[in-house]
């Protein structure tokens, strides 16, 4: 298709590309970001908020070391929930449940801690790995419901799961709520954790929606000599296996197939309900990591904070722009941590909404869905014989 | 007579409720049929929820703020509809992006709203614009159904909204013309039929819909101008709802009065001592209704051999 640019000899011509090169979707990616970081300045005007503020703001965060690690910190829960992504969104199964995937790791991966407070002792080398081992269990678990009644009865998977995703956060709500099991004012916990709180010379004021906080044997450490927490090296660990399942196992191999034609993959053998389970309990239990990484690497306890930030949910955008590559997903997630870092900071100092992060992510969103018009076609400039 | 004035009340409440999900499901159901499937409903009731508290104050006047909800809505729709109409993109990441950008926009803008534009004289005037039951003399007094005839303009309007809705769709050549883009665009094509129009229109209107709904919610349920979300997923039990109602809008009423009932239901529990421990779980219970409701439905579809509009979620183009 060709249309002429009125007034000149020069024409648009549009075509579908027989083949994409790799770098094509990357390039869409950047730009689609870059785009939206520009246009995103345009919420900023029309909350009364000079745009050229904001983007010194988010080059003075992408420059200082505290605002950085900040950043990381941000960064770090949605590296897990995006990379929880990569491989159902490969085969097209749309799992939204992140975020609820992710909260019931945080609730799993918080039972050690709630028994300890309430008397009840491990060996402290254990409570770590019990503690990692939990939270991938119970996100996987969490994940397995939406795929079972997709694969067995076709039932919608984006509903279920973001059903799902409002369960849980309620779960966590009744957890932490001032009077529920978990709250720390809970009497359960008064001998140890009142001790413990002195010694730190807090005071425990009762009325707070949270749970005890994870005592520091039990939080990820910072990696020796740095500032960066030891998850950023488990999900550089993770991304590799991740990358390495994908590209070259079996399993990699059946959820391409699958995702390029689920009857086509019928026919060819592929098991599709034992394919979905195993893919959505990957799925669940890495977003449920995250959970675990968010209540031992910063949060240090369990409230309705954690599933109000919404990682489960930017993890589906930095998915989408990292092409559902793990390794690009690191880096994308940093990208995401460095723009809701600067976020924070400008709602702290001019009171506008937190939400507005929210916006600036959806922008991203809109521009990088559109973009993909270019991976498609080709779009060209030419010019006319005559 | 008390538990009769209880059930009286509950009926109206249940279906007052209700028609913030019927309006947004109608919208769902018609740019479903015509083959789009329209993910951003949350956002854009948050959207319309804003939009329609701050012109319906500035204006004094409700219906200006349908009407923007309504517009501001359907364009928003548009971008959507651009996307996976024009461009034949990923439909579901279309509306996934356009519910965050919506709920993003929608919940700065209302607490923007409350702290900056609106001075505490203009957010006086929320009780005189909002609506009001209005209730009809002598037939209102009826025990139960009375309840019918004790709602406000937009919970009839709605309704009718459905009745119309199912006979534009399933009794005249425009709604066979949508159906038939739905299930087979090919033909609609050759047949003569613009499916490219037909879907831009479904998505729009549709898409305004949600705005109007979420409008509701502000102007009729809830007038509280706040900077925090207060759709709180009722937009996901629409899509839902679509589903439940086999994408006809008479099935739709009976299943949005439905969840508009649940809505109620937990609502009153929460005043009961028994329950106040387990609040937050109650506010599950319709999610997990949702669930097994959805299983159900799709279990039926299967079985009898119904579903989804044929072409629903597959872009359409000419080759």
């Amino acid at each position: 298709m060709a249309f002429r640019i009125p007034g000149t000899r020069y024409a648009i011509k549009v075509e579908k590309r027989l083949f994409v090169r790799r770098e094509i979707p990357a390039i869409v990616s950047i730009i689609s970001a870059m785009a939206g970081i520009l246009l995103g300045g345009l919420l900023f005007i029309a909350v009364g908020i000079s745009p050229t503020e904001v983007y010194s703001r988010i080059a003075r965060v992408a420059v200082s070391p505290t605002a950085l690690m900040g950043a990381v910190e941000i960064a770090l829960p949605i590296m897990f929930t995006s990379m929880a992504l990569v491989l159902p969104f490969r085969m097209a199964f749309y799992n939204i449940g992140g975020e609820g995937q992710f909260e019931v790791g945080a609730i799993a991966a918080m039972i050690p801690i709630i028994s300890y407070w309430s008397g009840v002792d491990m060996p402290v080398p254990l409570y770590l790995p019990v503690m990692f081992l939990l939270a991938f269990i119970a996100g996987g678990l969490w994940g397995l419901l939406p795929a079972f009644l997709r694969a067995k009865w076709k039932v919608n998977e984006i509903l279920v799961t973001l059903m799902m995703n409002t369960i849980s956060l309620q779960i966590i709500w009744w957890l932490t709520t001032p009077g529920g099991p978990w709250n720390e004012a809970n009497p359960v916990f008064k001998e140890r954790y009142l001790a413990y709180l002195k010694k730190l010379g807090v005071h425990l004021i009762p009325g707070f929606k949270g749970t005890p906080v994870v005592p520091e044997f039990a939080r990820l450490p910072r990696i020796p000599g740095t500032l960066v927490n030891v998850g950023v090296l488990i999900a550089v660990v993770i991304a590799i296996i991740l990358y390495f399942v994908s590209t070259k196992t079996l399993l990699g191999y059946e959820v391409r197939v699958v995702g390029d034609s689920e009857r086509g993959a019928m026919y060819g053998g592929i098991n599709y309900l034992k394919l979905v389970l195993i893919v959505m309990f990957i799925s669940g239990g890495l977003a449920g990591l995250g959970g675990f990484i968010g209540i031992t690497a910063f949060l240090p306890k369990l409230s309705p904070e954690i599933g109000i930030a919404g990682y489960g949910y930017s993890g589906i955008i930095v998915a989408w722009l990292a092409r559902l590559n793990p390794i690009a997903c690191l880096l994308v997630s940093f990208f995401f941590g460095i723009l809701t870092k600067s976020a924070d900071l400008l709602q702290q100092e001019l009171k506008i909404s937190r939400f507005i992060a929210v916006g600036f992510e959806g922008l991203i969103f809109i521009l990088l869905v559109l973009g993909d018009f270019f991976v498609h076609y080709r779009v060209r400039i030419i010019k006319l014989r005559r | 007579m008390a538990e009769l004035t209880m059930i009286n009340q509950f009926l109206i409440g249940a279906l007052t409720v209700g028609t913030i999900y019927l309006i947004a499901t109608l919208g769902e159901i018609l740019a479903e049929r015509s083959g789009v499937v329209n993910l951003g409903l949350e956002g854009l009731m948050e959207v319309g929820a804003t939009a329609g508290i701050i012109v319906a104050i500035f204006t004094e006047n409700p219906w200006l703020g349908f009407i923007t909800a309504f517009v501001i809505a359907a364009a928003l729709s548009a971008i959507h509809a651009f996307a996976c109409v024009t461009l034949k993109l990923n439909q579901f990441a279309s509306g996934l992006a356009l519910y965050i950008f919506g709920l993003g926009i929608g919940i700065t803008f209302r607490g923007y709203a409350r702290d900056v534009m609106l001075s505490p004289k203009e957010l006086m005037k929320i009780p005189r614009i909002r609506l009001y039951p209005i209730k009809i003399p002598v037939i209102s007094n009826i025990p139960i159904l009375g309840a019918l005839f004790s709602l406000n303009i937009m919970a009839y309007v709605a309704f009718a909204l459905g009745i119309l809705l199912w006979f534009i769709l399933f009794r005249t050549r425009i709604g066979l013309n949508i159906r038939s883009v739905g299930e087979n665009p090919a033909a609609a094509d050759a047949a003569g039929i613009n499916v490219f129009r037909v879907r831009y229109l479904a998505v729009v209107i549709g898409g305004g819909l949600a705005g109007v709904s979420g409008a509701y919610l502000m102007l009729a349920h809830t007038p509280q101008i706040m900077g925090a979300p207060i759709i709180l997923g009722r937009g996901w039990i629409a899509i839902a709802l679509v589903i439940f109602a086999f994408w006809n809008p008479l099935r739709a009423l009976l299943g949005a009065y439905l969840f508009g009932g649940l809505e109620v239901a937990y609502f009153w529990l929460q005043g009961i001592e028994v329950f106040k421990g387990v609040i937050p779980l109650l506010r599950a219970v319709p999610h997990i209704t949702a669930i097994i409701l959805l299983t159900i439905m799709s279990i039926e579809a299967l079985r009898r051999r119904i579903g989804a509009p044929e072409a629903l979620g597959k872009p359409y183009s000419r080759e």
